[in-house]
Formats: C-alpha cells, sequence, structure tokens
C-alpha cells in the first residue's frame, strides 16, 4: 500500500514539473507524532519573510505529504494549520529545484492549551473592569497620530512591528466609537486617527460576541482598546464683511460673524441696502441665521423634507425697496449624544418700498369693451421684532418631544394714491376716482407648538401627539378719502372717513396620528385633529363731515362680528409599499362648524360643512432611477364668510363685493402623471409630467357692470371648470464638448366658467412653448449658460367671440464667468425679453437687462475681495408685466431698479482652533 | 483482501477527523456600513459648517445592514443578496450602485461571474480570478465558529482590504470577488467604505451546482471594461464618485 501511494506520489510530481518547468518545489510532510491521526487536509501555505505576501498554499494528501511551488528561490514563512493541531509556522530556505523540508511533527492542541493556560495566568495583571485614560491629559504633537498618544499611555506598549499591548496583553480588537476600526489602511489611520481628534481612550476585556449576544457569558475575553472621538471639538469664529457704493445713491452693506465653542453657536448679522438684498442668502442663513425656524424631518417613505418659515421676502421687482435688517442666533446642545438642543434668535426687521404704477386693464363685455387705468403711487414700511425659541429632548432612543416658541410684535404703514378711471375704446369717460388711503397697524402675535413623537420597536409602527396655539392682535387706524364722479350717471360723492380696525385670534389645535404595520409591507395610517378658532373683526368707520362733527360713527361701513369655528378630521391612510410597486389610498373627513355673531345687532349665522378629501396614487418603480406614477387627490372647499356674508367696505367705490348665502361647496378632482427615467452614467435624463383636474360646483364669480362703469362681483356656483398642463423635459451631455443641453416644452390649458352682466362666460386660455437651455462647465475656468424659451398665448372668451387676445414672447438668457490671471474673475449676466406688439400703437415692451462685474481676490488665502459691478448697464430693465385672465387683458408699468454701477469690498476673516491642547479633528486630509 | 478491510478500518476511523475539514456548505453573511461616517466622508465632511447635512445625519440611522447568503462546493460557489435589515432609510442615502451583487465564482475554470447593478445598467462582469497579493497576518479569531486568520491586499491601488480566512473550508472563495486564500473568507473589512461582511452561520449542507441561475440579462463585460465604462464619469463626482468606483470594484 505505502509503495503505491509513492508511486503515485512520483507520478504526480512527474506531471506536475512537466507542467511548469520553472519553478520551485517544496515538499514535505505533516504527520501527528503522538497519536498517529491523520493529517489529511492540512492547510500549508508560504509566505514572503519580508512582507508576509502569500505566495503558495496546499493541502496535505492521505499521508500528510504536501507539494508546493513558487517563482523564485529564497528564504519563505511556512504556515501549517489543522483545527485538531496548533498552527506551525517556521522558515525555510529554498534548496535547488526542489527543497524537501521533511517531516513537521504537529503537536496536538490538547497538549498546547494546558500549556497556555498555565502561561496566561502567569500574564493577567488586570481584571474586568474598564481602564479609561482621557487623551488630552497626555501631550502630543498636533499631528501626531493616535500611535504617539498610546505609547504614551501607563500600561501600553507598542513595538516596533506596530503591535500594541496593553496590561502585558496583546490587543486583538481597535474600536472608534464603538466599531471595529482595521488599521490596515494607512490612509484611514491618517484620516481618522489624529491623536488630537480623540477625546478617551478605554481599554476592556471584551466578550465574545455570542457572549454579549446570548448574555451568558462563556468566559471567552478579547482585550479590547475602544477609542471615544471628540465631537468636532472645535473653537473659533468666521465671519464677513462686505461695503459696497453706487452711483445714483445706490448701497448695499453687510456684516456678520458666527462664533462657535464645542457645540455653543452665536451667530449675529446685519444687512442694509437698497438693492433688493432683502436678507441672508441660502448659504448664509445655514451659516449665520437660526435654527429655530428651520425643520428637517424623514418621513415615512424615507423622503427628507426641510422648511424654513418665514424667510425671504415678497419682493416682486416692483418699486424701489430699502432694507435694513439684524439678527442674533444662539444654539447648543447638552447631555449624551446631543440629547437636548436649544436654538433662540432675535431678529429686527424693517423695508420700505416706495412704488408707482400705471396699470391698463381691458374688459370684454358682451356688447362692448371698456379700459379701465389706475396710476398710483404709494410707500410701505414694515418694521418687526421676531423672537424664536425652540428645543427638542430625546427622551430616550424612540421617544422624543419638541417645542416652540416664536412672538412678533411690529408695525406697518402704508400709503397710497391713486386715480383710477374708466373709458369706452373711444376715449369717452365712463368714470373717474381719486382715492387716498393712509393706515398705521400695530402687530403681535404668539405662536406655540409641542411635539411628542414614539416610535417603537415594531418597525413600522408610530404615534405621534402634537397641540399648538397661536394669537394674533392687530389695531390700525386709517383715513380713506374718495372723490368719485360717474359720468354716465350724472353723479359725484365724497368720502371722507377715519377707519379703526380691531382684530384678534385666538386659535389652538391638536392633532394625533398613529402608523401600525398591519403586514410587512402593508401600513395603516390614521389620524385625528380638533381645531378651534375665535376670531374678533371690527371696523369701524367716522366720517369727517365737518358741521356734524369731526367724527360721526357711520354704522353702514361700521361692523363688529365673532366668528367661532371648530373643524373635527378624521383620517385614515393604508399603504403598500412593495419593491416595485407602492400604493396606497385613503382621505379625511372633516367638519366645520362656523358661527357669526353680529355685535351690532346680535344676530347670529350658522353654517355647517362636512368637507371630504379622497386620495389614491400609484407608484411603479422600474429601477432605482426610473418610475411612473399617478395619482388623484380630491378635496372639497367650503365658502368662505367673506363669500357668504362679506364686511361690506367702501374702499374702492368701483369694485363691490356682495354675499351670497346660498353658496354650496364646491369638489375638485386632480388627476396627475409623471414619468422620470435618469441615466446616470450617460447623463441622460427624461422627465414627463401631465395634470388635470376639474371642478364640481366650482366657486366662481358673476360680474354686473352697470352703465356707471361700477362693478358688483357675487360668488356664485358653476360648472365646467377645468385646467390641464402637460410639461416634458429631456436633458442630455454632448461629452466631448462638456455641454449639457436641456430641451423641453409645457402646454397648459385652462378653461373658466362665470357670468357677466347675466351671461354666462366660458373664457379658455392656452399657452405653450418649447425651450431649449445648454451649459457648459469647466469647474476652476469657465462657465457658461445659455436658454431660450418663446411662449405663445391664446385667450378667447364665448361673450366675445370675435376677440381674441394672443400674442408671443420669446425670453432668452446667458449667464457666463471666466477665472483670469492675477486672480482677477469676469462674469455677466444677460437677461433678453421680447414681446410681441398688441397692435401698432403699443409702445416697446422688450427689455435687454445686462449685468456685468470685475473682482480681484487679494491675499493668500483669497479673503479679501473686490468688485466694480455694473447693473442693467444698457438701462434697458423697463418694468412692465403683461397678464390674460378671464374676460380681462392687463398691462402694468412700474418703477424699479434701473442702471447703477456699484464698488465693493468683501473680507472673509476666520479664526479656527481647537479646544486646548490638541487640535480639531480633520476630515478632510487625506 | 486484507488491504482492502484495513483501509475501509482506516478511514471510517478518519471520518471524525475529517469532519473537521469541509469542501461544501452554506454560509450566511451579515453587511453592515457605517452609514454616517461614510456619508461624511461622500460628501467631503463639510461638517458642522453646514448645519443642513449636519442635521441630515442626525436623522439617519447609524448602520445599514443587509444580508447575503453563499452557497459552495468545491467547483462552484454562488453568492447572493438575501435582504435587507427594515430600518428607515433616507430615500437617497439608501443604497447605492453594486450593493446587492451576484456572483457565481468557478474554482476549475478559475472565473468568475458577477452581476453588478450601476444605476440604470446591469453589468455582467465575467473573467478570470483577479490575482490578489494577500498578505497573511498573525492574528486569528472566530468567526461563526471557525478560527480565521487574517490576511490584507489592496484594490484600486490604494484602498486595503481585510479578509478572515478559515483552514476548515477548503474552498479559496469569498464574498463579492474575493478569493486566493488558503480557505474560505468568512469576515471581510473595507475600511474606507466603513463596511465589513462577517459570516454569521454556515450550514454544512451539499449543494447542488446546477441549482445556480446564472444572470443572463445584462451588458458583458471583463472588470477593466467595466472600469472604463464607469470611471471617466464617477471620477468626475469628487468623493461620492470615488467611493462608489470602490464599490463597483469589490
Amino acid at each position: 500500500m505505502k509503495l503505491k501511494h509513492l508511486l503515485l506520489f512520483a507520478l504526480l510530481s512527474l506531471m506536475y514539473f512537466s507542467a511548469s518547468a520553472q519553478s520551485y518545489t517544496i515538499k514535505g510532510s505533516v504527520k501527528d507524532t503522538v497519536a498517529y491521526t491523520t493529517t489529511l487536509y492540512t492547510s500549508v501555505s508560504v509566505l514572503n519573510v519580508k512582507d508576509s505576501v502569500l505566495k503558495a498554499f496546499t493541502r496535505a494528501d492521505e499521508e500528510g505529504n504536501f507539494l508546493l511551488s513558487v517563482d523564485s528561490p529564497g528564504t519563505y514563512i511556512i504556515i501549517v494549520a489543522h483545527p485538531l493541531f496548533a498552527n506551525y509556522i517556521d522558515q525555510i530556505a529554498t534548496s535547488g529545484n526542489t527543497t524537501d523540508i521533511g517531516t513537521i511533527g504537529l503537536v496536538s492542541k490538547l497538549q498546547l492549551i494546558q500549556e497556555v493556560v498555565v502561561s496566561d495566568r502567569r500574564a493577567i495583571t488586570i481584571k474586568g473592569d474598564t481602564t479609561e485614560y482621557a487623551a488630552d491629559s497626555f501631550k502630543v504633537r498636533e499631528f501626531d497620530n493616535v500611535d504617539a498618544l498610546l505609547k504614551r499611555l501607563p500600561g501600553i506598549e507598542i513595538d516596533k512591528d506596530g503591535n500594541i499591548k496593553a496590561h502585558g496583553q496583546k490587543v486583538q480588537k481597535m474600536m472608534v466609537d464603538g466599531d471595529e476600526f482595521f488599521a490596515d489602511d494607512p490612509a484611514m489611520v491618517a484620516k481618522m486617527l489624529r491623536a488630537s481628534a480623540v477625546d478617551k481612550v478605554q481599554v476592556f476585556d471584551k466578550k465574545s460576541e455570542q457572549a454579549e449576544f446570548t448574555g451568558i457569558d462563556d468566559g471567552e475575553k478579547i482585550k479590547t482598546i475602544n477609542l471615544q472621538l471628540k465631537d468636532n471639538a472645535k473653537k473659533g469664529y468666521f465671519g464677513k464683511i462686505a461695503a459696497g457704493g453706487g452711483t445714483d445713491g445706490f448701497w448695499e452693506n453687510q456684516a456678520m460673524i458666527n462664533s462657535f465653542k464645542k457645540k455653543r453657536k452665536i451667530a449675529a448679522y446685519g444687512i442694509m441696502s437698497n438693492t433688493n438684498t432683502t436678507g441672508l442668502d441660502w448659504d448664509d442663513s445655514n451659516k449665520y441665521g437660526g435654527d429655530a425656524n428651520s425643520t428637517i424631518e424623514m418621513r415615512d417613505d424615507g423622503s427628507m423634507v426641510s422648511y424654513r418659515e418665514g424667510s425671504g421676502s415678497d419682493w416682486n421687482d416692483q418699486g424701489l425697496p430699502k432694507t435694513w435688517t439684524a439678527g442674533v442666533h444662539y444654539g447648543n446642545k447638552w447631555l449624551e449624544k446631543d440629547a437636548l438642543k436649544f436654538n433662540g434668535d432675535y431678529t429686527f426687521i424693517k423695508n420700505t418700498t416706495e412704488a408707482y404704477n400705471n396699470m391698463r386693464t381691458q374688459y370684454t363685455l358682451p356688447d362692448t369693451q371698456y379700459v379701465n387705468t389706475s396710476v398710483s403711487n404709494s410707500f410701505e414700511s414694515n418694521e418687526a421684532h421676531k423672537i424664536g425659541m425652540s428645543s427638542e429632548y430625546k427622551i430616550d432612543s424612540l421617544t422624543d418631544m419638541r417645542v416652540r416658541v416664536s412672538g412678533r410684535t411690529g408695525q406697518a404703514i402704508s400709503k397710497s394714491i391713486s386715480d383710477v378711471g374708466s373709458t369706452n375704446l373711444a376715449g369717452d369717460a365712463i368714470n373717474s376716482s381719486h382715492q387716498q388711503n393712509d393706515n398705521v397697524s400695530q402687530n403681535k402675535s404668539i405662536d406655540a407648538s409641542l411635539t411628542l413623537r414614539r416610535k417603537f420597536t415594531k418597525v413600522g409602527r408610530s404615534f405621534s401627539a402634537s397641540i399648538n396655539t397661536k394669537w394674533t392682535d392687530r389695531e390700525s387706524d386709517g383715513h380713506l378719502f374718495t372723490a368719485n364722479n360717474f359720468y354716465a350717471l350724472g353723479r359725484t360723492d365724497t368720502v371722507d372717513q377715519r377707519k379703526e380696525g380691531k382684530n384678534n385670534s385666538l386659535t389652538f389645535g391638536s392633532k394625533l396620528s398613529y402608523t401600525e404595520p398591519l403586514a410587512k409591507k402593508i401600513f395603516l395610517e390614521v389620524n385625528y385633529s380638533v381645531d378651534v378658532n375665535n376670531n374678533q373683526t371690527a371696523t369701524y368707520s367716522y366720517d369727517q363731515i365737518p358741521e356734524l362733527g369731526r367724527d360721526t360713527l357711520n354704522q353702514l361701513f361700521s361692523s363688529d362680528y365673532i366668528f367661532n369655528v371648530l373643524t373635527n378630521s378624521i383620517g385614515s391612510n393604508l399603504r403598500f409599499n412593495y419593491e416595485k410597486v407602492n400604493f396606497s389610498f385613503g382621505g379625511n373627513l372633516a367638519n366645520a362648524s362656523f358661527r357669526q355673531t353680529n355685535n351690532f345687532d346680535n344676530s347670529t349665522l350658522r353654517y355647517n360643512y362636512i368637507n371630504f378629501f379622497p386620495r389614491a396614487n400609484i407608484r411603479y418603480i422600474r429601477t432605482k432611477q426610473s418610475s411612473v406614477s399617478l395619482g388623484y387627490n380630491g378635496r372639497t372647499r367650503q365658502p368662505t364668510i367673506n363669500e357668504l356674508q362679506p364686511i361690506r367696505q367702501n374702499n374702492d367705490p368701483l369694485n363691490v363685493m356682495i354675499g351670497n348665502p346660498d353658496l354650496k361647496q364646491e369638489f375638485t378632482h386632480d388627476f396627475n402623471f409623471n414619468a422620470n427615467d435618469y441615466k446616470v452614467l450617460t447623463s441622460r435624463w427624461l422627465n414627463m409630467s401631465a395634470n388635470y383636474s376639474f371642478t364640481q360646483n366650482a366657486i366662481s364669480q358673476t360680474q354686473n357692470v352697470d352703465e356707471a362703469g361700477r362693478r358688483t362681483y357675487q360668488s356664485i356656483n358653476v360648472d365646467g371648470n377645468m385646467r390641464g398642463g402637460l410639461w416634458l423635459h429631456y436633458g442630455f451631455k454632448i461629452n466631448p464638448l462638456k455641454l449639457n443641453v436641456n430641451l423641453g416644452g409645457s402646454a397648459n390649458y385652462n378653461r373658466n366658467n362665470s357670468m357677466i352682466n347675466g351671461l354666462k362666460n366660458i373664457s379658455n386660455n392656452l399657452a405653450y412653448g418649447p425651450s431649449v437651455g445648454m451649459y457648459f462647465y469647466s469647474d476652476t475656468l469657465l462657465n457658461l449658460s445659455y436658454s431660450i424659451n418663446p411662449n405663445y398665448n391664446r385667450n378667447t372668451t364665448s361673450i366675445r367671440p370675435d376677440v381674441v387676445t394672443d400674442y408671443w414672447s420669446l425670453n432668452q438668457s446667458f449667464n457666463g464667468s471666466i477665472n483670469l490671471p492675477l486672480r482677477f474673475e469676469l462674469g455677466t449676466e444677460i437677461e433678453w425679453f421680447i414681446r410681441q406688439k398688441m397692435d401698432a400703437q403699443d409702445q416697446n415692451n422688450n427689455v435687454f437687462r445686462m449685468n456685468a462685474y470685475v473682482s480681484r481676490a487679494f491675499f493668500k488665502d483669497r479673503s479679501l475681495v473686490a468688485k466694480a459691478a455694473g447693473y442693467d448697464i444698457f438701462n434697458q430693465n423697463i418694468g412692465f408685466s403683461r397678464s390674460v385672465n378671464d374676460n380681462y387683458f392687463m398691462e402694468s408699468r412700474y418703477n424699479n431698479i434701473r442702471r447703477y454701477f456699484m464698488f465693493s469690498l468683501t473680507w472673509n476673516f476666520t479664526k479656527s482652533g481647537a479646544m486646548a491642547p490638541a487640535p480639531a479633528m480633520d476630515f478632510s486630509a487625506e | 483482501m486484507k488491504n482492502i478491510i484495513a483501509s475501509i478500518i482506516f478511514i471510517s476511523l478518519s471520518i471524525p477527523c475529517l469532519a473537521q475539514f469541509t469542501g461544501n456548505g452554506k454560509i450566511y453573511y451579515e453587511r453592515q456600513t457605517n452609514l454616517k461616517m461614510s456619508m461624511k466622508y461622500e460628501w467631503e465632511d463639510e461638517g458642522d459648517d453646514n448645519s443642513w447635512r449636519a442635521a441630515m445625519l442626525e436623522k439617519m440611522p447609524k448602520y445599514q445592514t443587509s444580508y447575503f447568503i453563499m452557497s459552495f462546493n468545491e467547483n462552484k460557489s454562488d453568492y447572493v443578496f438575501d435582504k435587507d435589515e427594515e430600518t428607515k432609510m433616507p430615500m437617497w442615502g439608501g443604497k447605492g450602485p453594486a450593493k446587492e451583487n451576484h456572483a457565481i465564482a468557478d474554482y476549475s475554470s478559475k472565473t468568475l461571474l458577477v452581476e453588478k447593478e450601476i444605476y440604470e445598467t446591469k453589468f455582467l462582469v465575467a473573467d478570470s480570478f483577479k490575482k490578489y497579493t494577500w498578505k497573511i497576518q498573525d492574528e486569528v479569531r472566530e468567526i461563526a465558529g471557525y478560527p480565521c486568520r487574517k490576511a490584507t491586499t489592496t484594490v484600486c491601488d490604494s484602498v486595503v482590504v481585510v479578509a478572515f480566512y478559515t483552514d476548515q473550508i477548503m474552498v479559496s472563495g469569498g464574498p463579492e470577488s474575493f478569493n486566493g486564500l488558503p480557505g474560505m473568507i468568512l469576515g471581510l473589512a473595507v475600511p474606507r467604505l466603513y463596511t465589513t461582511w462577517y459570516a454569521t452561520k454556515v450550514d454544512l449542507v451539499p449543494f447542488d451546482e446546477t441549482q445556480i441561475k446564472e444572470p443572463k440579462k445584462g451588458k458583458k463585460v471583463t472588470s477593466k471594461e467595466l472600469e472604463a465604462n464607469i470611471g471617466e464619469k464617477l471620477s468626475s463626482w469628487g468623493k461620492y464618485g470615488t467611493s462608489t468606483l470602490w464599490w463597483a470594484a469589490l
């Protein structure tokens, strides 16, 4: 038998040699020299001595013989491993083409363990408890890695091969914040393991993972070091100062600073400008603004939503704005894992706008067309102090609580003078009115909310409860003067009144919602909410008639109402989340009961409405980047109190609103479709969306225009209102040119029903146009973008089918910037609007607005930037807007910011240092 | 005849010892990615200065855990994605490309067929075994009941991969495309991707290789061609692109 095997072995060896003649063979055999058990399948590996690189491996045969080949002669490490035997590790040297290392005697583990136990007992110097070192107590140099720190810790040694011993034992596991850390990757060590990034070093005996899982201690321990990192323990400040002065009295100044120390953040900013810089931009508001008004949430479907309340201003390019704003922010975090957070803000804002507006509106009536003109000058000033606070407390890993409180006090002043009049197309005057309005109001409000959320260990189950309350108070004092001339009636009248207004409201709401997984992929959501709203609105008008005394109460135009609204809403939603298809349907049912009390005659009106909000949505996910969805949303809307019974007003005697107590709810059905397909690797994306909605019993308007040109409006229910839209977008990249191209188009159709002088009017509006955009982007040198967007508009009405309003417009824009040598940068922004003239007399409505700047950065860190910029260089920014609506066509011309040149200096400063004695951890270094 | 009887006795005696070694079975792997650390890396860590990102990180779970099963015999192995742990994941922060690879290794022809979904494209990477330069280390640890020796190698020029292999499984395979060690890889760590693969259980069951469902659909490429296909694009995406490239190379 033995002979047969030897023969076989020799044969195999021969075959092997013939296959690869260039290699050097190492052969030998492994034997159990004590119990003579078989050593079949014993693994034999050969490594380089200098770098432990695996060169070859094999398995021993039945007899324990093995044969390996390496590609070069020299010294190697041999590892022989078998689960029953202790590992055998030795150095071997090749001699000639075939090296026979002879028989390796394996030692049973049983024997070995007895020996090890003995040596172990001697080695143990510490038991059980964790030894912890505070890293900062041991001085290291700024850029030392963690091994320099470990060397300094008493009881920890590092040998020349980098092996770490703690309390005499080899450290087998190194962890960072509880995660295993493999220090084999030098880049990782440099990136994460700066000594200065370490807060604490903990040395302990870790139980085996099995023991940790079962809770049963199997006695197996692994010497472990855990490095607890610092929480980016930075200290310092950064900020920005910018000052700019320009021609024609334009100015823009900003200063902001953020100082941080550990988790505390204190920021302050101030901005004053008359160039439409009305607050912090998105980037700056992240750095210097408060967190008290911003929220970030992850929804159940995994989408992240973030929103910021009360930011930005509604300045719409009309008028000349001036802004002064300043704010202070404080934020801090406490407790373990930042369980308690607090943010507080104070903001002051004052803005004023001087506006001039010249509006021409052409109305289409069944038998006539007439033109309404209005010229107005207005001044508005708003001033407010706001404070906001928010705090979040994580009670435990599943429960958190959030409190928000904000308050505001302010004053608003508005003054306007306008001349309004109507003429027929021939230019004969129908009526005219001179109106002067002055108003000063004081506003106060307080808003508070508390939210409690609880998750459960069962995935998908969650509960949340919230309560909120809001109090507002507004008092106003104003004066109204109008002189009206009704030429057709040959009548004039004058109103000269002082007006006092009082409005206060208190609302209270609460909401409960609960989600339960019915099956693995099926979730049920239920919610209930109740809201109470108490509101008092009073207007007192006093006639200024010298003969009767200065302040005579005018009963007709005074009112004092109390509204109470109680809304109860209950809803439910069922969600099916399958891998390829998400489907959900459900709805809300809400009961709203109104009570309106007239404090003048103590009469009471009650309304009660049940509103229904059904919804359904289906989404097919073809791939991660490609999906199609179809949705339906239905909603009822109850008429507002103002539509049912408006408060009598005489601010604008040419437009009067009357109520309709017979109004019914309207029901809108919304359908939407969306498909997108994104090819990431080829930079190609396609997005298509369509929506269609129609309204049953739509609340629309009936208008009656009398021969004096006075219009009365009343809300009525109509059928047949609908709208639809289509949107298409295709983007791709032309790779060799680094050019991104977007092609798209949109179309919108709108049908609106109304009544005009007792006749039914159907107005159809259609707008469509293609769009082409392209941009070139080379990140350091040159950025260029261009877009062109022609648009066609067509409006028809059923009462005057002969009058069709249609026109083209064309928008083009170009943006470019280039980095020049010597730290110069050049940039421009061009917007070019071309509008088709409506008729031969129509004036030039085209705008060509070009802005350009040149800037240069100074200092090594480019912290100082000087910039010379021109806004609307060709002084072409005419304030103009045009809109088509239902049965009128409106054009408006207004004042706005025109050409100016500005020179500005911006200095960005920063000072950042770590907490003493070592610097902060640096994630960016690699 | 005597010889035959002797050898039968000999073989039957050695069975308990032979059971220390196995050539077929089923390995259950758990893959864990420290999401917060990898996000921080991919976002080039703007840290505290970007409060928006900091707030997002706070809302995310620390780990993303997925499960894989590898069935193997001495001829072939079949590594397939099993399931994800049910955690609330941000939509976009969820699974990136090449995170549900299906790898079929043929140990006799030393070839590998891996199905990798990278964004919109399903790639079928067919290639011979990559020649890893494994460095064998001293450290031995127990994974799923098997003593495993540590070995390290690098992929993509500099990305270190740490593997723990056991001599007791006589198949030189491992999760993803890793192989070439004197035994089966039961533990794998790619520190720079903040990801580890650990076997949680090894079932010693026979494996019928004809049951392998070979992926048929997809763009057939070699690993070199795959890199050429996606490399140019991803290398212009900063650190997110780099780490995606690393994932695709596993």
